[in-house]
């Protein structure tokens, strides 16, 4: 709180310091005398610049004898030098996008055409249409190159984004996340004992605190040369989010917005299930099983003598003999709650003729389909810079977010909901008793909304992203800025599992008291200019300095036992077992960035960094990386009246990345102790006191082409990197005394497209107009080496019901899936077992898939009519695999569709099933005659061969069409408005995920187990995703 | 003023760059993991690692101690896991964990202690680190035969450790009990253990004394391999035992849980879910004779409370409707607290009967016999049906004689007696063929199709040494190949 306030103060200080000093102003307007919102004004080969407000007005501090350029997105930009006047009105033509600005590395503000490599950016109006509380998620299908998945639908869960492939076999593929110049923290934490994996209790990457109505726009650096100058921690990538400011205007003045949103959420797929037979075992109903192996109802089963039960869920265990075994449909279906979303978001900003303010106050309130799963996060900025002279200009900004919930372990309610049994009503059957305990009769699987109704996981983030910056004009060519950013949060997370609790403790129950820590800190010093060499060359610079600190420590303390019941408190266990993982990091850098223009259709930028980083050997922990990067705007040598703008690009950039930290030294791990025994084990992974840095080098061209006017755009890169050297968790043979070691092995490839194609508005009826853009993306990555003497390395072993491994294996893609094929001939006909008819699963492993589609394309179309604008936005994954562990378990239930067919007797006219599997017999020679032997499909067939035996049947094409957006919205004319207070109104009705298809058998495969780590393509717990339909208001004061 | 102005800035720049990285070594360490940790810690954690809980309180899963007694058919498979173990069902995941446990943690960490021990001269703490490996080594070859350990537990040194034979591997069990010996007697050591020692809380002697029982144990193993010299190798061992005070069954060696929620017997875990339950013609054997031992091996409540009496399951039966006994809370071993047996006189008394009657002594083998069952039912009977069924029964069978002994009464009531010792009890129906009890046929898939025209005789090599060591874990390994003292 200390460091909010100090940052607050500077903020306010800065604002208040008002001193007069020479600005120009202006609006921007269109051919129609139209106000341009938005457009870019920007003092030429400087960084300095501004954008419009919504009267088209703008402000800006421009040195004598500058050149001012403005721009907006399909129109012609201009040039003006300063004249006398201060007032620079100036009219765009429509025409054709070039000198979009956009934001690169460091902030630093450049026209797109100079560029040599590729960068992308998303706006705030894209951005608010997606209609997600998580500014990830709303890059979907907008953004070539990039992979994002989410982890279900929960409420404030997390998404995993993955730029341009896996990269690191091992170490995180999340790109840095930089705000306003600040890197911030965008970790995952799980909830269990150890920070290590991802599974159960779905938890947040950090970058769900960005409140997505502050921001501007998010710029998509993806390859290596976009950002290099960020070092080692934008080894992924970088995404740049820029925050919304005020605009700068002559006596001031105040634009208001208020805007309401809100969204109502319901599960858009559930896996098919059969509800032809009751529980039971065998073909008879039993009082203790989970299955649903039991009598067909069509033959109207009742239960039998001396059958004792609850029924109801009212804690009363009653004689039910005799009656009929009922039936109640769509459990599956039913479980779900129906979510849904508000967002209320207010910001105030303005300025005068020497600086600019923004304050922003939202407000997100969700609730999940999850039962009691929720979500809200607050959020207050406050930004601003003011001129203090006429070359000091002091800036600084404060966020303040909290944000917090309740949220369920997946894994614990995906047990119960996959055995549940027809005969009981899933949201009727009440979990706890009157009494306080358990009601179902299972000693081993929990109701489903016991765990989510008693035993969720209580969290709240308190988080302040802040910075002050300030920058000095030391002459007209060279300007110096120092930034010192922060991002410190806590997370605060409690989960009580009460008396009774099946899974805690054997009913006795527990408790758990999670505290995280997190400290970001980013000193950024920057010295830069630009200079006109001659009439033909001009040169832009940079060097400067960054120090990056980091200090974690998480505290996880589980208490078992509660002692007195009702009492929910960590001091009212038998015994508590604590970890604590302390960690941090600095990485000192130096950088340097120098371009050459020339004549306006050549650029050549050279860049340079030098990290130090604390995870590596102290007397090896240095790395330089350097980049090259060409711009060439051959439309400016032709004279072709269809080719507007013509860019070939080429760069090529390393990059390094350090150590995981903690990992030169092998230590002993403390554990839970023993009666009363400290126990300290040697750790499992042998570290390396030898490591060296990552390196990565990647190569990309690209091809730019605006044509007719701007009617056609098409940006198209093709890539290559090659990461080397990489840092992996070598699995040893557990025979060395170790699980794994640290090793600098592995090679890993990644090649791909990735192509824009816009067409602006093709259609153009006056009131009516339609445009599209497509992105494709398409990347092949190859794992090339793990090491001598091994070809692969497990990621992740999955268990029961599939027994898949995911696997780093050389030759294919990131992320294969291993496990128990069935058995084939050479020429791939199944081999079956004489005896039963059964297909025979391996007894080794084999690869079976992996999770990286083909390719994905994103389909977005644009209808305007009048005042009305639709919005239409499809998105397609093509190929790639998952583990669909959760049917696996439907099926050892005797609920997954496919066990509709099954036999239980020759003579049972319901489950008589058999199956003349396509394949061959051994003849006991060595050669083979065709199968005709008829399997029974019995449980046993099911729950051995079918799963557990052959991981095979489990992996399943997770391709999909999807309508991922559509939104109508509607802008009141202004002369419905009159000369009201109020400026503007907004309308939109969206809806996401509305129609959607796949052969994918569970839940939506965008779904997945595993959160934002490495581990995709699992869907082993119940992780459905949703469909919503939302409502915005905006209104303009 | 300009001049100043620049100066003042590269000042500002160079103190932001100028803070040193001498904090660099510091900020990447975590204090709670120490690079040393005192002998008196690590013990714990090498017992409880082998013997202990296997993962935190909530995962569920099972030592091979506890499903090899579907091999033994003491317990027939009831569902998941256990149907599959019981039909024979494997794979290469099944043990991973087992092995990983043993190799990763137990070894290591009693590794760590022997180094440690001889650096400060601490040989108590040595000798039990070296019994703990003998111990683990033997559940290991007993199921794998051929295992890694010359080159093992040197980390990336042997990246891909060989496998030694598993004639070696016995060899070196026998070396490290009879080092373990020597340790355990030295007069000085600088540090000795006490309740860090969850076995027998310091006590050397006992520990001394399970040394050579175990050796005993180990030598009787090599039955098929060297009939005479395993007898006579084996009654030395046992003859130093019982001169070291292993004499009675106060001497037994145990692994105890406190029975806290994190510190469970596995049994008791097991019952839970209850994945293996009674084998229907063990619980036959029971009843037939009015063994006292019922009680104390298996509950007549189900978990959960349906009173299922004394019924076992048709063995390889696959799933089914009905419930059985389970080993439960009412009994002897399935208690939360339930220790778990390592090393017992009765099991000693059991192999002095077998060395005895190989070598031909039938007298010593009798007198051993008659002891093994009676200090057997006097350890684990306490209900009192079976205490009022026990006299009645070591009248009738605990009085063999030099002409009525055969190796036949020997191995079934040591059958009998091995009760949820899964690893030690496989061992022994597989040395003798699965010929005693003599009721032990192939498991039967509905109690009709056989799973198998063969005995198990060993598991597959766990699928982490395919990925990780694939050059020198052996190939071509089946479940019914025959270990080297199987042959």
């Amino acid at each position: 709180m200390k460091k909010f306030s100090l940052i607050f103060t500077m903020v306010l200080f800065s604002l208040s310091m008002l001193i007069g000093q020479r600005t120009i102003s202006g609006t921007i307007t269109d051919d129609k005398g139209e106000a341009l919102i938005g457009a870019n004004v920007l003092v030429k080969g400087t960084t300095t610049g501004t954008i419009t407000d919504i009267d088209g007005k703008y402000e800006l501090k421009v040195p004598d004898g500058g050149t001012v350029v403005v721009s907006y997105t399909g129109y012609t930009d201009q040039e003006l030098a300063l004249g006398a006047s201060n007032i620079l009105d100036v009219q765009l033509v429509e025409g054709v996008m070039l000198g979009d600005v956009v934001v690169t590395a460091l902030g630093i503000s450049r026209e797109k055409s100079s560029l040599g490599y590729s960068v992308q950016e998303v706006g705030s109006d894209e951005i608010k249409k997606s209609g997600t509380s998580n500014a990830i998620d709303a890059l979907n299908g907008k953004v070539s190159g990039v992979q994002i998945t989410n982890s279900g639908g929960q409420a404030g869960t997390g998404s995993s984004i993955v730029l341009r492939g896996y990269s690191s076999i091992n170490g995180s593929n999340q790109p840095l996340i930089v705000v306003d110049g600040v890197p911030i923290d965008n970790s995952t934490t799980s909830s269990n004992e150890t920070n290590a994996s991802g599974w159960g209790t779905p938890t947040a990457n950090r970058g769900i605190d960005i409140n997505p109505d502050d921001i501007e726009s998010v710029s998509v650096l993806k390859g290596g040369a976009a950002a290099a100058l960020y070092g080692a921690r934008a080894g992924n990538g970088a995404l740049i989010i820029t925050t919304k400011s005020g605009a700068k205007k002559d006596g001031g003045g105040l634009n208001v917005e208020y805007s309401y949103g809100m969204t109502f959420d319901r599960v858009n797929k559930v896996p098919e299930l059969t509800e032809a037979f009751a529980r039971g075992r065998n073909g008879a109903y039993s009082n203790v099983t989970h299955w649903s192996w039991g009598a067909a109802y069509a033959s109207n089963p009742v239960f039998p003598d001396g059958t004792i039960l609850d029924l109801n869920g009212d804690g009363e265990r009653t004689d039910i003999s005799g009656q009929a075994i009922p039936l109640y449909s769509d459990n599956m279906n039913a479980f779900w709650d129906d979510g849904g979303s508000r967002n209320h978001n207010f910001n105030i900003s303005g300025g005068n003729e020497d600086g600019g303010f923004f304050a922003s106050f939202s407000r997100f309130d969700q609730e999940g389909i999850v039962p009691q799963s929720t979500y809200d996060r607050t959020s207050f900025m406050l930004k601003g810079d003011y001129g203090l002279t006429d070359k000091l200009t002091v800036g600084g900004k404060a966020n303040y977010v909290t944000s917090g919930g309740l949220r369920s372990n997946e894994g614990s309610y995906s047990g119960g909901l996959g055995y549940w049994h027809h005969m009981w009503d899933i949201n009727d059957f009440a979990p706890k008793a009157p009494n306080g305990d358990h009601t179902w009769f299972s000693g081993a699987v929990p109701h489903p909304r016991w765990i989510t109704d008693e035993e969720g996981e209580d969290y709240t983030v308190n988080r302040i992203i802040g910075n002050v910056n300030v920058s000095y004009e030391l002459t007209p060519w060279l300007r110096a800025a120092y930034r010192v950013g922060v991002d410190n949060y806590s997370d605060t997370r409690k989960q009580v599992r009460p008396v009774s609790s099946v899974s805690a403790n054997s009913g006795a129950g527990d408790v758990r008291e999670i505290r995280i820590n997190n400290r970001d800190i980013t000193h950024n010093f920057m010295l830069n200019g630009q200079a006109d060499l001659s009439e033909d060359f001009d040169i832009s610079y940079v060097v400067g300095s960054e120090l990056y600190s980091n200090e974690f420590d998480r505290i996880y303390v589980r208490g078992d036992a509660i002692v007195v019941r009702g009492l929910d408190d960590i001091t009212n266990t038998e015994s508590q077992a604590i970890v604590n993982e302390i960690g941090g990091k600095k990485i000192n850098g130096i950088f340097g960035d120098v371009r050459f223009g020339y004549k306006h259709f050549l650029y050549l930028g050279l860049t340079g960094r030098n990290d130090w980083s604390s995870t590596l050997p102290l007397d090896n922990n240095s790395y330089f990386y350097p980049s090259a990067n060409l711009g060439f705007v051959f439309s400016e040598l032709t004279n072709l009246s269809w080719l507007y703008f013509g860019k070939l690009r080429a760069s090529y950039a390393a990059t390094a990345n350090d150590a995981p930290s903690q990992s030169l030294r092998t230590t002993y791990e403390a554990e839970d102790p023993v009666k009363g025994q400290v126990i300290y084990s040697l750790g499992d992974i042998q570290a390396n006191p030898d490591l060296k840095p990552e390196r990565a080098t990647e190569l990309e061209f690209g091809l730019e082409l605006s044509l007719f006017k701007g009617k056609i755009g098409l940006d198209a890169a093709y890539y290559t990197k090659t990461n080397v050297d990489q840092i992996l968790e070598v699995p040893l043979s557990r025979t060395t005394g170790f699980t794994s070691s640290f090793e600098n092995i592995g090679e890993i490839s990644n090649q791909g497209f990735e192509v824009n194609l816009n067409l602006n508005d093709p259609v153009d009826l006056g009131d009516f107009k339609w445009g599209t853009s497509l992105n494709f993306t398409r990347n092949v990555g190859e794992i090339v080496k793990i090491a001598d003497g091994l070809d692969r390395v497990s990621l992740a072993d999955i268990g029961w019901p599939s027994n898949a491994e995911i696997l780093a294996i050389e030759g294919d893609p990131f992320g294969a899936f291993y496990g128990y094929a069935y058995s084939r001939t050479d020429a791939g006909e199944l081999i079956i077992d004489p005896a039963t008819g059964y297909p025979i699963p391996e007894t080794e492993k084999t690869i079976l898939g992996n999770f990286n589609p083909d390719w994905t394309l994103g389909i977005n179309n644009n209808f305007g009519f009048k005042g009305f604008n639709v919005n239409v936005l499809v998105e397609h994954r093509s190929g790639g695999d998952m583990v669909n562990g959760f049917r696996g378990l439907l099926v050892y239930a005797g609920k997954d569709l496919v066990t509709q067919d099954r036999y239980y007797s020759a003579t049972d006219p319901h489950a008589n099933a058999t199956r003349v599997f396509p394949g061959v017999v051994e003849n006991g020679d060595g050669t083979y005659s065709p199968n005709n032997i008829p399997a029974q499909l019995t449980n046993q067939f099911y729950q051995s061969v079918y799963i557990n035996g052959a991981s095979e049947n489990l992996v399943e094409d997770a391709s999909w069409w999807r309508l991922r957006n559509i939104s109508i919205g509607y802008t009141l004319p202004n002369s419905l408005l009159g000369n009201s207070f109020v400026k503007g109104v907004e309308l939109r009705l969206s809806g996401r995920n509305l129609w959607f298809k796949t052969p994918f058998k569970g839940f939506d495969p965008e779904g997945s187990t595993f959160g934002a780590t490495n581990l995709q393509g699992i869907q082993d717990n119940a992780v459905p995703n949703t469909k919503s339909y939302g409502f915005d208001v905006k209104i303009k004061f | 003023m300009t001049n100043i102005k620049y100066f003042l800035l590269l000042i500002l720049g160079t103190a932001i760059f100028a803070t040193s990285c001498s904090d660099f070594e510091e900020i990447n360490m975590n204090v709670n993991e120490p690079e040393d940790a005192p002998l008196n810690v690590i013990l714990p954690a090498a017992q409880e690692h082998l013997w202990g809980n296997y993962g935190s309180n909530n995962s569920a899963r099972m030592t091979f101690n506890v499903y090899a007694n579907t091999f033994t058919q003491h317990f027939a498979g009831n569902h998941a896991t256990g149907v599959d173990y019981d039909q024979y069902f494997m794979n290469t995941g099944d043990e991973e964990f087992f092995f990983t446990r043993l190799y990763s943690k137990a070894f290591i960490d009693a590794k760590q202690i022997i180094d440690k021990a001889a650096e400060e001269k601490s040989p108590h703490y040595s000798g039990i680190a070296k019994i703990i490996q003998a111990v683990g080594l033997g559940y290991l070859t007993d199921i794998y035969g051929d295992i890694p350990w010359s080159e093992a537990l040197q980390g990336k040194d042997f990246p891909y450790p060989s496998y030694d034979s598993q004639e070696s591997i016995y060899t070196e069990i026998q070396r490290l009990l009879s080092d373990a010996a020597n340790d355990l007697s030295a007069g000085e050591s600088l540090s000795s253990p006490g309740s860090d020692d969850l076995v027998f809380g310091g006590d050397l002697s006992k520990w001394i004394g399970a040394a050579h029982m175990l050796s005993a144990r180990y030598y009787n193993h090599l039955s098929k391999v060297d009939a005479s010299g395993s007898a006579s190798n084996a009654l030395s061992a046992l003859d130093d035992a019982y001169a070291a005070g292993f004499s009675s069954t106060a001497s037994d060696m145990h692994y105890g849980f406190d029975g806290s929620a994190i510190h469970r017997n596995p049994w008791h875990r097991l019952w839970e879910n209850n994945l293996i339950i009674a084998s229907e013609n063990f619980m036959n054997l029971l009843l037939n004779s009015s063994d006292p031992r019922l009680e104390a091996y298996w509950d007549n409540v189900a978990f959960g409370g349906t009173a299922v009496g004394y019924t076992g399951k048709c063995q390889g039966f696959g799933a089914s409707n009905t419930s059985y006994s389970p080993c439960g809370p009412n009994g002897y071993f399935g208690k939360s607290d339930s220790p778990l047996l390592v090393a017992t006189y009765f099991e000693a008394k059991f192999i002095e009967a077998e060395a005895a009657m190989r070598a031909g002594d039938a007298a010593r083998a009798a007198a051993a016999l008659n002891e093994a069952i009676t200090a057997n039912i006097n350890k684990v009977v306490s209900d009192p049906d079976g205490l009022a069924r026990a006299e009645a029964y070591l009248d009738a069978n605990a009085n063999e004689t030099a002409s009525s002994i055969s190796m036949a009464k020997i191995m079934t009531h040591k059958y009998i007696a091995m009760f949820a010792q899964g690893i030690e009890g496989w061992t022994d129906v597989r040395r003798h063929d699965y010929a005693y009890p003599d009721y032990l046929e192939i498991p039967k898939e509905s109690c009709t199709t056989p799973v198998a025209t063969e005995f198990i005789r060993r598991i597959l090599y766990p699928q982490s040494e395919l990925n990780n060591n694939p050059d020198k874990v052996p190939t071509g390994v089946g479940i019914f190949d025959r270990l080297w003292w199987d042959k």
